[in-house]
């Protein structure tokens, strides 16, 4: 059978063909019992199809649904969702920032014995004196 | 959208659980052959049909009436059917290297139990195909949906859509010659409800 003629069969049943196409098809049905056959077992198959769906939900389904959207918490609206998904995000840079701190009083801690009364101020000597010896023009 | 319905969405905007009811009892068996059909009469099911509604009703102050209601609660149904089945992909992926005895088992068990009756085999074979081709089937031949309104519940070109659907059926044809003759010799020749759809179906035994 013509690969072409099956896929003409196929879309006239859910649309429509053009003219030039149709008469093809109207042609080859004629020609082919073959063609007729398979015809008709695809109209078949598209009648058991929907005969073998199940179409409904167990008993009770109505008060289902209503019983869930009663328990089920309210939805935020999207001013409430911006907010939570800013405070998660804060609270996500939050630890990371606590964490990056721990790691450099850590590793100052290891590597002078200990910190600074500079450092923990953030006033160098260095920044001082360079103020000082600033030249007046 | 009808005035009917419009007045019905209203009502229930406001908070009348009683419109609101009345939405589910008209909708509920579009809903749910929408889901059985893509997913399979299993214990989910009810589950995915409650949340269609649910989620409809959470966005009942968007909706603004573009397409049909039934169109957007089989859309949502869609959905949340496709995500059930990823979801089911994904867990069938981390269970078989642990339990393929087990789940085979189980799965011939059910087939066996479905594949019992004419209708059964139907249903399987739909099962059996791909996701892709399952759900233009299903909006189409067992929703009655046009090819456009498919195309546009999918968000698929007209095109693809009806592509789809003569691969489908090509498909869900073979899939289903294969389970016939699958069957045992004395089962295919004892049940008249299978060679009366044998007949019907025009399959070859």
């Amino acid at each position: 059978m013509e690969k072409r003629v099956l896929k003409l069969l196929y879309r006239s049943l859910d649309s429509a063909l053009k003219e030039r196409d149709r008469r093809k098809l109207d042609s080859a049905l004629t020609e082919s019992k073959e063609l007729r056959q398979c015809r008709d077992e695809i109209l078949s198959l598209r009648r058991a199809v929907p005969e073998g769906a199940d179409r409904s939900f167990r008993a009770g389904f109505e008060d289902r649904v209503m019983s869930r959207l009663r328990s089920a918490p309210e939805v935020p609206n999207r001013l409430e969702i911006l907010a939570e998904s800013y405070r998660w995000i804060l609270h996500r840079l939050a630890a990371v920032s606590v964490f990056v701190l721990i790691i450099l009083i850590a590793a100052v801690l290891l590597q002078d014995g200990m910190i600074p009364k500079d450092a923990v101020f953030y006033v160098s000597d260095t920044t001082i004196s360079g103020i000082l010896q600033v030249p007046v023009l | 959208m009808n005035p009917n319905e419009n007045g019905v969405i209203e009502r229930a905007r406001r908070g009348d659980e009683e419109a609101f009811r009345e939405i589910i009892r008209q909708h509920e068996h579009q809903v749910a052959a929408t889901v059985i059909g893509i997913l399979g009469n299993g214990p989910e099911v009810d589950d995915i049909g409650q949340e269609t509604f649910v989620q409809f009703y959470r966005s009942l102050s968007r909706f603004r009436g573009d397409s049909r209601l039934g169109t957007y609660l089989t859309r949502i149904a869609i959905n949340l059917s496709l995500n059930e089945l990823r979801r089911r992909k994904r867990l069938a992926q981390f269970l078989e290297p642990v339990l393929p005895g087990n789940a085979n088992s189980v799965r011939s068990q059910k087939e066996r139990e479905s594949s019992a009756d004419a209708k059964g085999l139907v249903r399987r074979g739909l099962q059996s195909l791909p996701p892709e081709f399952r759900t233009v089937v299903v909006l189409r031949l067992i929703n009655g949906y046009s090819t456009r309104e498919t195309a546009d519940i999918l968000h698929l070109p007209q095109g693809t859509v009806l592509s789809r659907l003569a691969r489908g059926q090509a498909k869900l044809k073979e899939i289903i010659d294969g389970l016939n003759s699958q069957k045992p010799y004395e089962e295919r020749n004892g049940e008249k409800s299978l060679e009366a759809t044998v007949s019907v179906a025009g399959f070859r035994s």
